[in-house]
């Protein structure tokens, strides 16, 4: 288990530090059986990832401003995300109401780049983004433990 | 056929706040004679609050953020305006996008909300809402033929 978490964590790590290593890493984990409770992790990353660009009294209006400003700038990389299935991510990751606008696979795409970007825009060094990793796992296995 | 007066200041109501105004004009309107003229006009004024605000240097991440503006103003904004479909509109006229897959009646209605805060931003005290009022009128008549 502990095995399986810290793959999912150096996979976790390479995408969020634009290694291109991140798909064989990642295609390691599916191969080896490893990802399940991958998604956990993703989405812990994320929902710290919100709260820390948000701050703790964020408006349902400061959250359609991050998604267009996360869609902006991911446009740079010819990537065009759904606004609405974006805002309903970053709007359960900041712990409100979700209308759900999106099934899984869009879910899943929408959570890694958009918090490629919110990493991305951090400009984290290598000890910042490990401290960040951390913090995911921990609330992760939280997650898992209910 | 050229827009009225009472089409006019319906549509001035709308841009003015006025709402119980604007309704109460709306329930003297006549299908048959005011349908068309009106829906030109609220077009016209669409198209001339556009132009005023966007130009040729206007991007598409401008649009963006601009439409997430609007949205985060009111709850009500949020739910009643569809970034997907208000973005392309406003596209269309910036930047001659295509739009003829879209739904005619939810892209009136982006336009609607859109062309509400488009004036508001501009904070037009009576006399620059009027002015704004004849550019639109011109621009409905000449359309009208």
């Amino acid at each position: 288990m502990v095995i399986s978490e810290e793959a999912q964590v150096a996979a976790l790590r390479a995408l969020l530090s634009f290694d291109p290593g991140f798909q064989q890493l990642h295609q390691q984990l599916a191969d080896e059986g490893h990802l399940a409770g991958y998604d956990d992790l993703v989405w812990s990353a994320f929902s710290i990832a919100v709260r820390r660009r948000l701050g703790r009294a964020s408006s349902p209006g400061d959250i359609v401003t991050l998604a267009a400003s996360l869609r902006v700038s991911l446009r740079q990389q010819q990537v065009e995300l759904d606004p609405l299935a974006l805002e309903d991510a970053i709007r359960a990751a900041a712990g409100g109401q979700v209308v759900v606008h999106y099934d899984d696979q869009a879910r899943a795409e929408i959570l890694l780049l958009a918090l490629g970007q919110l990493i991305f825009d951090e400009d984290l060094d290598e000890a910042g983004l490990d401290d960040f990793l951390v913090l995911a796992r921990a609330m992760a296995g939280r997650r898992k433990r209910g | 056929m050229a827009v009225t007066d009472r089409q006019v200041a319906t549509l001035r109501a709308q841009l003015a706040g006025d709402l119980e105004e604007h309704k109460r004009l709306l329930t003297h309107f006549d299908e048959e004679s005011d349908a068309r003229p009106y829906v030109t006009l609220t077009n016209a004024a669409f198209f001339k609050a556009v132009d005023r605000k966007f130009n040729s240097d206007t991007t598409a991440d401008d649009i963006i953020g601009f439409v997430a503006d609007v949205r985060s103003r009111s709850e009500n904004v949020r739910a009643a305006l569809d970034p997907r479909v208000a973005e392309r509109v406003l596209l269309a006229l910036v930047k001659d996008a295509d739009i003829s897959d879209l739904d005619r009646r939810e892209a009136r209605r982006s336009e609607r909300i859109l062309l509400n805060a488009l004036i508001a931003d501009e904070h037009l005290d009576p006399a620059g809402l009027d002015e704004f009022m004849a550019t639109a009128r011109k621009l409905a008549d000449e359309l009208l033929g």
